[in-house]
């Protein structure tokens, strides 16, 4: 037993260490004022992370409302239905869903979406475009998640929503209401998703080093900058690499942290 | 330590290893530009024949360098020209000149682009075609080496347009220009080659009223010309050679023109 925990925490530790020690040597080789600009231009030596900072912020902020209403959707009337065997097809349609790659995902909305979209405006490749697919990748995940929680709710107070005849908005507050803190997981658990999801914002952001003035500009998030840039970069152009994963791995372990104080408070 | 585990890798890698026909196979790991990879790729087995395995890492020129520093290849390939430190501290071997070229959707009535509007496109000073569409500009990851050339060649450093898009793989930039009839994009001229014989909506652009054919890069008559150079350490002098020997036997040459670059083989230094 302790092998494994002494295996998880070399493996998990090293995945958070390499970054962060690496991340570490460009905040003390890079004065701030050039980290915290809004100019990324490796071939001038100038590291900037504000544009890609706030690329995955607004992404986060338009699909994060986007895919858990989608995901309750799903999950609320996956839940409700009385009929046993749509309820049966509509979860194996769901994790057979959830298990999709997002390379497939990407195909499919660059084949259908940007063609569209292109015909609104611009190139196609855009905030709106990205936003829409991370929705369709990450939904049944998030619904299947929340038909667990949700299933549980109603096995215990089911009988008294009914006997209070409640809608189906009402249900939806009560339910919030009660599992605050299981909601709280949920959103981590989806707003990481969204954070991390890298091959589908590469497909179809345009990856274009500009904040987004409309929902049909393409624009740059960090893992992307990563994802894009690190097979080319030497010196001090890998170490921002690093430091912008670096980054990356502070905010979700802050968030998770956070999670687990909201958890402990509710308890 | 790291010069330690490179030696162990090398030694590892160089070792000959005994294939079931009972010659002797060497084993050699290449690394860097994509570019260069494309060109080596249909020759594996000219150096086969010649009892050499290849084996070829497409990841970029500058990572296919530090790749060699660390001992993870024995070449590095590099579509630019070398840095005055990789000169200092490897040998080079130029095995074929290549051209970049400027791509526009088969839809856009433009046929030849000069050099001023490539840096009046890309700097964003123009943005609408003469027909009054909105251009859409392609452009490619910092640190590449068909950027790093193009960069140079128009005085784009650090000056390409905020709003163009990146995108990785050669073959999705056709796909971007072929899917927008508003879209510019530079490539090599073997992928776009490649692509219009695929009969990809696409067409390449002539530059300064040049056509680009591989061959008008020899007397710099098209400018967006550049070298495909594999780079190695002094110590690897010995095996090189047997390299560059396989670089320039007839179905080596062969297969690299094929390949839509022109090898080095014959060609006068200056040319080189």
């Amino acid at each position: 037993m302790s092998t494994v925990i002494v295996l998880i925490c070399l493996v998990f530790g090293s995945l958070l260490l390499i970054p962060l020690w690496h991340g570490a040597e460009f905040f003390l080789q890079v004065p701030a004022l050039s980290w915290m600009s809004m100019q990324w231009a490796p071939d001038l030596n100038v590291y900037g992370f504000g544009v890609p900072l706030i690329g995955s912020t607004l992404l986060i902020v338009a699909t994060l409302p986007l895919t858990l209403a989608l995901g309750w959707v799903l999950a609320f009337q996956t839940v409700e239905t009385t009929n046993t065997n749509v309820r049966a097809v509509a979860i194996a349609l769901m994790q057979t869903w959830a298990s999709l790659p997002s390379v497939v995902v990407g195909v499919w909305a660059i084949s259908t979406m940007l063609p569209a979209i292109r015909e609104l405006g611009g190139s196609g490749y855009s905030l709106l475009a990205t936003s829409i697919a991370l929705t369709v990748f990450i939904a049944p995940s998030c619904a299947l998640l929340l038909m667990q929680s949700y299933g549980e709710y109603r096995a215990a107070h089911g009988d008294l929503e009914r006997a209070l005849n409640l809608t189906a908005w009402e249900k939806t507050v009560y339910f919030v209401k009660g599992c605050g803190s299981e909601l709280t997981h949920i959103v981590n658990y989806t707003f990481c998703r969204l954070f991390g999801e890298t091959l589908i914002v590469l497909m179809l952001s345009g990856n274009m080093l500009q904040i987004p003035g409309s929902p049909f500009d393409g624009f740059r998030t960090l893992t992307a900058t990563v994802a894009l840039e690190i097979a080319y970069a030497t010196g001090t152009h890998e170490l921002a690499l690093y430091a912008i994963t670096a980054i990356g791995t502070i905010v979700l372990i802050g968030l998770l942290l956070f999670s687990r104080g909201r958890r402990h408070e509710t308890a | 330590m790291k010069s330690l585990v490179g030696g162990l890798l090398v030694v590892g890698t160089l070792t000959a290893v005994v294939p079931a026909t009972g010659m002797a196979t060497e084993e050699l790991k290449f690394a860097g530009s994509t570019t260069v990879m494309e060109v080596l790729e249909p020759i594996e087995d000219v150096f086969k024949s010649q009892g050499m395995h290849i084996q070829i890492q497409g990841n970029g020129s500058s990572a296919g360098v530090s790749s060699m520093r660390m001992g993870m290849a024995q070449v590095a390939m590099i579509s630019r020209d070398p840095t005055p430190d990789e000169s200092k501290d490897f040998h080079i071997y130029t095995a074929a000149k290549d051209i970049v070229v400027l791509i526009v959707n088969s839809a856009n009535n433009m046929k030849n682009i000069t050099s001023n509007e490539v840096r009046a496109i890309y700097s964003g000073e123009q943005k609408t075609w003469p027909n009054g569409g909105t251009v859409r500009v392609i452009s490619k990851e910092a640190g590449r080496g068909t950027k790093v050339v193009f960069d140079e060649v128009f005085g784009l450093i650090g000056k390409i347009r905020s709003d163009a898009a990146i995108v990785g793989a050669n073959g999705q930039t056709v796909t971007s220009v072929a899917n927008d009839r508003n879209a510019i994009a530079y490539v090599s001229y073997a992928t776009a080659h490649q692509a219009v014989v695929d009969g990809e909506p696409i067409r390449i652009l002539a530059l300064d009223g040049v056509e680009p054919t591989p061959k008008l890069v020899l007397n710099g008559s098209y400018k967006l010309g550049r070298s495909l150079n594999l780079l190695y350490k002094p110590t690897f002098q010995a095996q090189m050679e047997r390299v560059i020997k396989v670089l320039q036997s007839p179905a080596a040459i062969q297969g690299m023109q094929h390949a839509g670059v022109v090898p080095t083989t014959g060609l006068s230094t200056a040319q080189r």
